[in-house]
């Protein structure tokens, strides 16, 4: 027997999910709908309100629902280090390790030739406008070693030097390929403060 | 019933990557003699792979595999020769080589001449100063290889020599026919297509006659599809074309 057009409906929505196929959607469709109906309400009124609500800061392309997201609102930051990530993750990853309190500027992926993302996809163009507004001194480059990450890392050090901008790129400690949201908080540290400049 | 197939220590380059489920890749790979083919390293993004650094683009590895189907799974991994330095351009033209190959190779189509160049233009490219010398020595030999060679010999029509004083228009299916006048996208003089036939890329003219006549040829065989890496490697120099233009005005 066919599942209902709602049920079905359900499970082809949930497989939008990164690493959940067909199986996963239909056993956590079960699960919402037998177990816990409260928590799938919540969970539906969270994703339209976030869909609806939350756009990129327009300074450091962070999730905000506000025009500016808590790091570029908040007082206290220092706005002569800048340093350059490539996901929301990666910056709360450096938060919690680093204690910087500098600005950061979410990338939001890293050149990537056979995807076709260029310096537009990543707003490097934003990016490079606000180094020329003189306010950053330091550009901390924290892309991940990976081929990509040091592709985006190299074309990031050319852009600051082009601005008379220092440019050092985070180092020792994060595994070769590693992405850094997965490094430990100790490693991770080391790394940000064993920072050296881009060749 | 399909039979399982193992490849043991096959050397191979990664083309292109993709990430898969939560912690695995899917990786486009050319290998010496299976030819392109597509395979899942499973748990190689993982925080604890050993194979994070090993599965990079550009780095000469031997990979071993099981394959049921059409998409293989990855069984082992190890660099074969140390990390090709590509920094800047070089490394975005490296690219720009992936995705021809990626465009002209078929899976499953073993083409160890192919294997070859690109292993050597790989090379070239860490450790050129000229990288467009580079890409057009790999255009040509990659064309011939693929059947398309560039015909610098005879006129077309009429197999006579070419006359270094005349000049051609490069007509792509046909080769070099004899013309009059003397200028136009694909008009050269027969002294020029000899000189590209000759490779004598470190003079600048003969260069960019190259350019011209490859990226033309190129664009026909790639059937109006457009290069991804291309379109990136233009927006890189807009960004550079554009600040330097500032840089002089406020100079100004
Ligand atoms: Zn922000």
């Amino acid at each position: 027997m066919p599942y209902s057009p709602l049920l079905v409906r359900l499970i082809d929505g949930l497989r939008c999910m990164p690493g959940v196929g067909q199986k996963s959607a239909q056993r956590i469709a079960f699960h919402l709908l037998e177990r816990d109906r409260e928590g799938a309400s919540n969970l539906s009124t969270a994703l339209a309100d976030a869909v609806g609500g939350i756009g990129h800061c327009s300074r450091c392309r962070m999730f905000t629902e506000h025009d500016l997201c808590a790091i570029c609102s908040a007082s206290g930051r220092d706005a002569s280090q800048l340093c350059v990530v490539e996901s929301p993750a990666d910056v709360m990853a450096i938060e919690d390790a680093t204690g910087f309190r500098g600005l950061y500027f979410v990338l939001m992926g890293h050149l990537s030739p056979l995807d076709g993302i260029g310096p537009d996809e990543l707003g490097l163009s934003q990016l490079d406008e606000w180094l020329q507004q003189g306010e950053v001194k330091e550009l901390i480059i924290a892309t991940n070693p990976t081929v990509e990450g040091d592709a985006t890392a190299h074309y990031l050090g050319d852009m600051a030097s082009r601005r008379s901008v220092q440019a050092s790129r985070i180092a020792h400690g994060v595994p070769l390929g590693g992405e850094l949201e997965y490094v430990d908080g100790g490693t991770l540290s080391h790394a940000f403060f064993g920072r050296r400049a881009v060749d | 019933m399909s039979t399982e197939r193992r490849v043991q220590q096959q050397p191979a380059y990664i083309l292109h990557h993709r990430p898969f489920r939560d912690s695995s890749q899917i990786l486009d790979i050319v290998t010496r003699d299976h030819g392109r083919i597509a395979l899942v390293a499973r748990g190689s993004r993982a925080a604890k792979s050993r194979l994070r650094g090993v599965l990079r683009p550009f780095l000469p590895l031997r990979v071993s595999w099981v394959s049921r189907s059409d998409l293989g799974t990855l069984t082992g991994a190890e660099a074969s020769g140390p990390p090709v330095g590509l920094r800047g351009d070089a490394m975005f033209s490296a690219y720009y080589v992936n995705e021809l190959l990626l465009h002209f190779l078929h899976r499953h189509d073993p083409q160890p001449e192919i294997f070859a160049l690109y292993a050597e233009a790989v090379a070239a490219l860490g450790a050129a100063h000229d990288v467009a010398r580079c890409l057009r020595q790999f255009e040509l030999e990659l064309l011939s290889l693929l059947g398309y060679a560039v015909n610098f010999e005879h006129e077309s029509g009429t197999h006579k020599n070419l006359d270094p004083d005349r000049h051609y228009e490069y007509r792509v299916e046909q080769g070099p026919a004899p013309v009059e006048r003397s200028s136009g996208p694909l008009v050269f003089t027969g002294a020029m297509l000899l000189s590209v036939q000759a490779r004598r890329f470190d003079e600048p003219e003969v260069l960019r006659a190259a350019t011209r006549l490859l990226r033309a040829l190129i664009a026909h065989h790639l059937g109006g599809k457009e290069l991804k890496s291309r379109k990136v490697l233009i927006e890189l120099h807009r960004g550079r074309i554009a600040t330097n233009e500032e840089q002089t005005s406020d100079s100004d």
